[in-house]
């Protein structure tokens, strides 16, 4: 009799709770950031890159008279002096681990151009930087942009880079 | 008979398990300090959430109010006895409110968390991750994980 209670005692051993220990000490330091990105409005152009901080706006192949523009393209003749292209894009300003309540926003385009205008709102743009707000709410705000082609403009290829730069207050 | 049998078996009815436990660096994440022992330290530097960059085996997830770090670690435990898994507690040495530490998709706090209630013994990868609020002051970030690890 005792051997078989022996026997069973040997077939289910107990295990104490034994346990180990570690640690893992986590540092990291944070430093304030901004952020600007570009995206197609709701009822703008399709931008490329929307989403990002590098968007690209394509027209195509648009004239004054005649012809089609992209869908949430606004074309308006103003015979006989200049044709234009306005279109919305909204323009998303974050920022994380710093305290600010508005950011200031410039723009400037990247080659002068004496021929053609370009605006942004009611913001002529040139090589010098203007300013577009300087009470900016961080969020998503639509721009309304907007490109004048005088009649007496050759035709061809129009291209310009618009440089933003947004600067927490 | 019976008392050589009980000889026999006198000390094998209660077994002692001895646990090994040490933090290892993964392949695919963070190179940690006091990799292969029980402390070790993880060491994000500056980070910011747009733009800068992340240690190699990092990944930075931007949210819409907040982001967060995260990387892989190994956790190694082996046994000597007959202990089929382990359970993995952690906690945080000290309470964070406004930062979130998580291992795998367990939130820690100050109190012991399980994060595997039975897990078996062997080389094991576990997901860390601390998210940030945008809200949050920039500066350092630091605090200490407890894991107890306990065979079953």
């Amino acid at each position: 009799m005792g051997l078989v209670l022996a026997i069973a005692a040997l077939a289910a051993p107990s295990t104490s709770a034994t346990s180990a220990t570690g640690t893992v000490a986590v540092t990291a330091t944070t430093v304030a950031s901004i952020s600007l990105t570009f995206v197609t409005d709701g009822a703008g152009i399709t931008l490329g890159g929307t989403g990002t901080a590098a968007a690209t706006i394509a027209f195509g192949s648009v004239q004054a008279y005649g012809g089609s523009v992209p869908a949430g393209v606004t074309k308006v003749v103003t015979a006989p002096t200049n044709w234009s292209l306005s279109t919305p894009f909204d323009v998303d300003v974050q920022l994380a681990n710093q305290t600010s309540s508005n950011y200031t926003l410039t723009a400037a385009i990247a080659s002068a151009d004496a021929t053609n205008t370009w605006s942004l709102g009611a913001t002529n743009l040139t090589t010098t930087p203007a300013t577009l707000t300087s009470t900016g709410a961080y969020g998503s705000t639509p721009y309304t942009f907007k490109l004048t082609i005088p009649f007496s403009a050759a035709a061809g290829a129009i291209s310009n880079t618009i440089n933003f730069v947004a600067t927490a207050n | 008979m019976l008392l050589m049998a009980m000889l026999l078996l006198s000390g094998r009815t209660s077994a002692q398990v001895i646990l090994s436990f040490t933090i290892i660096s993964d392949p695919s994440g963070i190179t940690l300090t006091g990799s292969g022992t029980p402390a070790a330290t993880m060491s994000f530097g500056a980070v910011q959430a747009f733009g800068g960059s992340v240690p190699s085996g990092v990944t930075k997830t931007v949210g819409a109010n907040s982001w967060t770090l995260s990387t892989p670690i190994d956790l190694h435990v082996t046994q000597l006895g007959i202990s089929a898994s382990y359970r993995l507690t952690a906690q945080l040495t000290l309470a964070d409110a406004q930062n979130t530490w998580k291992l795998n998709a367990v939130t820690l706090s100050t109190a012991a968390s399980t994060i595997t209630a039975s897990h078996g013994y062997g080389t094991a990868a576990y997901t860390f991750s601390l998210t940030i609020p945008f809200s949050a002051a920039a500066g350092l970030i630091s605090n200490t994980i407890n894991l107890v690890v306990t065979a079953n």
